[in-house]
């Protein structure tokens, strides 16, 4: 059998006495690309992530990696696996070098290649000239970056990641997403946990939004735009003559314009990328557009909406 | 093999060695205790003529009787022809040049020291000798130390106890029944956390040669090496939550091949380290006392054999507690009262026989007893075969135990 490297969770629950972490939460993420699970504390994020690594035992449902059901097949399962958990995983008294060495070892990289390799991800996480100095005098984007490498250094093919830039400088984080990006891009299925709206929009192609233990939207960030009904924003500068534009627009169907000036035009429309040429030909004839902006709109007014309340505290 | 239980041998080796701190504790502390217990014991073991030294007890009680056999043993034996005249006779005898020293233990000597109040030895010299007088002046003052120890451990139950006998004296009964109490009840230990055997090794005492000595040293080596061992394993085993609170447990735990091979690697890395201490130890024992050459590679095996057991219980300590903290001051509650009943901080040649019927049921006293067959003693290979055989089976039980806890408890928790 092929394995392909993938996630699949299904109908996962677990609970912790009477309260339901995780419930009902079933996804798929596909190879080479990243895939999101955004929500605010408490969601359940690090609970799904923790199911899925074998750190929590599930109450019922099925996680399969690669093909291979985590629990009744934990070694295959666990034989490509890489995880970037949301506390800090290394070990302080040890370097850099040596912490990746450890864990490149503990999933079977030895002799040379280890030592290339170890070197490789140093590099990657721009710890190369502080490779030998014990970890606990590091920055917290210091060990944030050596935490990503030790999840990395064997090179998984499926990769999990629990806000990995949770209080990490913007340099360090910058560094981090560009790392992300780049481990999809080699081929590696992505589960990647934030409560960062931005982060969530600029990395995933798909992403699924959790609150209370439940997926409450899931699909690509287009998907989750337009199952809200979500429109977007276009704006036209130039020199209008406002009554002119409103009667070429009235015609359209679906486009409302929100704001009108000699100088601006603002339009909300359902994807307005694609009706971008038709508005353009309406307003033809009723001035000079010098610049026309596309806002879609953002992950934040879609999860207020889904659940009644700020992503961040 | 299981490149996890590989790896992590590796990697907890080099963080011992990258803590020499840690290591020279483990060396420094025993050897620190045994400098001191053997203080003023010189010269080689010729044939000298022993000098008289008196001791009057005026309490007869274990306690009193404990520091008065103290003198009778070992090197002190080869040094002092000890007696017990009464207090005039001996002070006229040392007035005449006659003897050594004169020790006094006042009556309530041992209720007192057992109440943690004041009492006084009183120690009488002879001003024309000086060496003599010396040894029996430094090895007395040794005594508060060890007093100040056991109460740290047992003070405040033995004052409760003791109150019970505003009465009347404590009879020999008494004494044993405390005795017994000793390690029931662990909460009273708590003083000892910070225990002040650990501000000996500041002391930075060095071993020297010239401080040699056949029977005594050569009788308490092995609980010195044991110590070392001990506090080695414990120190050890402390890895476990120190791996907790870095959190890297949370990834181990996706590792595909299991936790077995974790805990296995770090069992094992002990026991590389047991080997580096335990052949230190054998090598300045060889060297100090004289040990037959020849016994000590099963010495050796024993005694890191010993200490993989040890590591196995401070790692169930471990594994069974709630906190970093728990777990460290658990272990200390275990640790120093062990030490104490186990002919480990003391040989047992010296110590009352209550307590020495006690201590050979301890683990550390069963290894120490057995090491020392092992070393110089008859030693029959069907008994050396059966003891190696209960260890290995004990060792096998206590790490199945300890990795049954830690991979359904203790790495999710
Ligand atoms: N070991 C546990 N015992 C009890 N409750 C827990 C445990 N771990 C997590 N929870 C609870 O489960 C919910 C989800 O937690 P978590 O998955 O850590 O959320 P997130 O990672 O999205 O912030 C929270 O309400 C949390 O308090
Ligand atoms: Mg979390």
């Amino acid at each position: 059998m092929q394995q392909v490297n993938r996630i699949e969770v299904e109908s996962l629950v677990k609970r912790y006495g009477d309260l339901l972490a995780v419930d009902g939460v079933s996804f798929v993420a596909e190879p080479g690309a990243i895939f999101g699970l955004l929500g605010p504390n408490g969601a359940g994020k690090s609970t799904t992530i923790g199911c899925i690594s074998g750190l929590v035992e599930p109450s019922s449902g099925a996680v399969r990696v690669l093909g291979h059901d985590v629990r009744s097949a934990p070694r295959l399962a666990r034989e490509k696996l890489g995880i970037v958990p949301q506390e800090l995983a290394i070990y302080e008294d040890l370097s850099a070098a040596e912490n990746l060495e450890y864990w490149g070892a503990a999933w079977g990289l030895s002799g040379a290649p280890l030592r290339a390799r170890t070197g490789e991800v140093l590099a990657a996480i721009g710890l190369g000239d502080r490779a030998k100095e014990p970890t606990k005098r590091f920055s917290g984007g210091m060990k944030r970056r050596l935490n990503f490498g030790c999840g990395i250094v064997h090179r998984p093919k499926v990769l999990l990641l629990d806000e990995p830039t949770v209080g990490v400088d913007p340099q360090s984080r910058v560094k981090l997403l560009d790392l992300v990006r780049a481990e999809a891009a080699a081929g590696t299925c992505v589960l990647y946990t934030t409560h960062y709206m931005e982060e969530a929009e600029s990395l995933c192609s798909r992403l699924a939004i959790l609150d209370h233990g439940k997926i409450l939207a899931a699909g690509t960030l287009d998907e989750l735009r337009a199952s809200l009904g979500e429109r977007d924003l276009v704006d036209f500068l130039g020199r209008f003559d406002v009554e002119r534009a409103r009667g070429a627009l009235a015609g359209l169907t679906g486009v409302e314009l929100v704001a009108a000036s000699e100088a601006e035009l603002a339009l909300a429309c359902a994807e307005g990328t694609k009706r971008l040429p038709q508005l353009l030909a309406a307003l033809n004839g009723a001035g000079d557009v010098r610049e026309v902006k596309l806002r879609r709109p953002s992950l934040e007014s879609l999860f207020i909406k889904l659940t009644g309340k700020e992503l961040r505290e | 093999m299981n490149r996890l239980f590989v790896a992590t041998l590796v990697k907890d080796v080099r963080e011992r060695l990258r803590d020499p701190a840690a290591l020279g504790l483990w060396l420094g502390i025993p050897l620190v205790i045994g400098v001191l217990m053997s203080l003023g014991m010189g010269g080689s073991s010729g044939p000298k003529p022993k000098s008289p030294l008196y001791v009057v007890d005026h309490d007869e009680s274990p306690p009193s009787q404990f520091v008065a056999n103290a003198f009778g043993f070992g090197p002190f034996g080869e040094f002092f022809e000890v007696s017990s005249p009464t207090e005039a006779e001996a002070r006229a005898k040392l007035a005449d040049d006659e003897g050594s020293a004169l020790i006094v233990i006042p009556e309530g000597f041992g209720a007192a020291l057992w109440r943690d109040e004041p009492t006084e030895l009183q120690l009488v010299t002879n001003p024309a000798q000086r060496i003599l007088p010396g040894i029996v002046e430094e090895t007395l003052e040794i005594v508060p130390d060890l007093v100040f120890y056991a109460h740290r451990l047992v003070g405040e139950e033995l004052r409760e106890r003791f109150e019970s006998f505003d009465e009347r004296e404590p009879t020999d009964a008494d004494y044993v029944a405390i005795g017994l109490e000793i390690g029931h009840d662990v909460e009273r230990f708590q003083k000892f956390l910070l225990p002040p055997v650990l501000k000996l090794a500041s002391a930075e005492a060095q071993p020297s040669s010239s401080k040699r000595s056949v029977s005594f040293g050569g009788a308490f080596f092995p609980s010195l090496l044991f110590m070392s061992l001990i506090f080695m394993a414990s120190g050890c085993a402390e890895e476990l939550w120190k791996e907790k609170r870095q959190g890297t447990l949370r990834r181990l735990v996706a590792n595909p091949c299991g936790l077995a091979g974790f805990l296995g690697g770090k069992l094992v890395g002990a026991l590389a380290v047991a080997t580096g201490v335990g052949t230190l130890g054998l090598l300045l024992g060889w060297a100090a006392f004289d040990l037959e050459p020849t016994r000590l590679p099963l010495a050796l095996v024993w005694a890191v054999g010993g200490a993989g057991l040890f590591w196995c219980l401070f790692a169930l300590v471990q594994v069974l507690s709630t906190s970093e903290r728990a777990a460290n001051v658990i272990g200390n509650m275990i640790l120093f009262p062990l030490l104490m009943l186990g002919g480990t901080f003391f040989p047992f040649d010296v110590m009352p026989g209550w307590m020495q019927a006690i201590g050979r049921f301890t683990p550390n006293g069963w290894l120490v007893l057995r090491f020392r067959e092992l070393v110089d003693g008859p030693a029959s290979t069907g008994a050396v075969l059966g003891a190696f055989a209960l260890l290995l089976v004990l060792l096998a039980a206590a790490f199945a135990l300890a990795l049954q806890r830690f991979s359904a408890r203790f790495v999710r928790s």
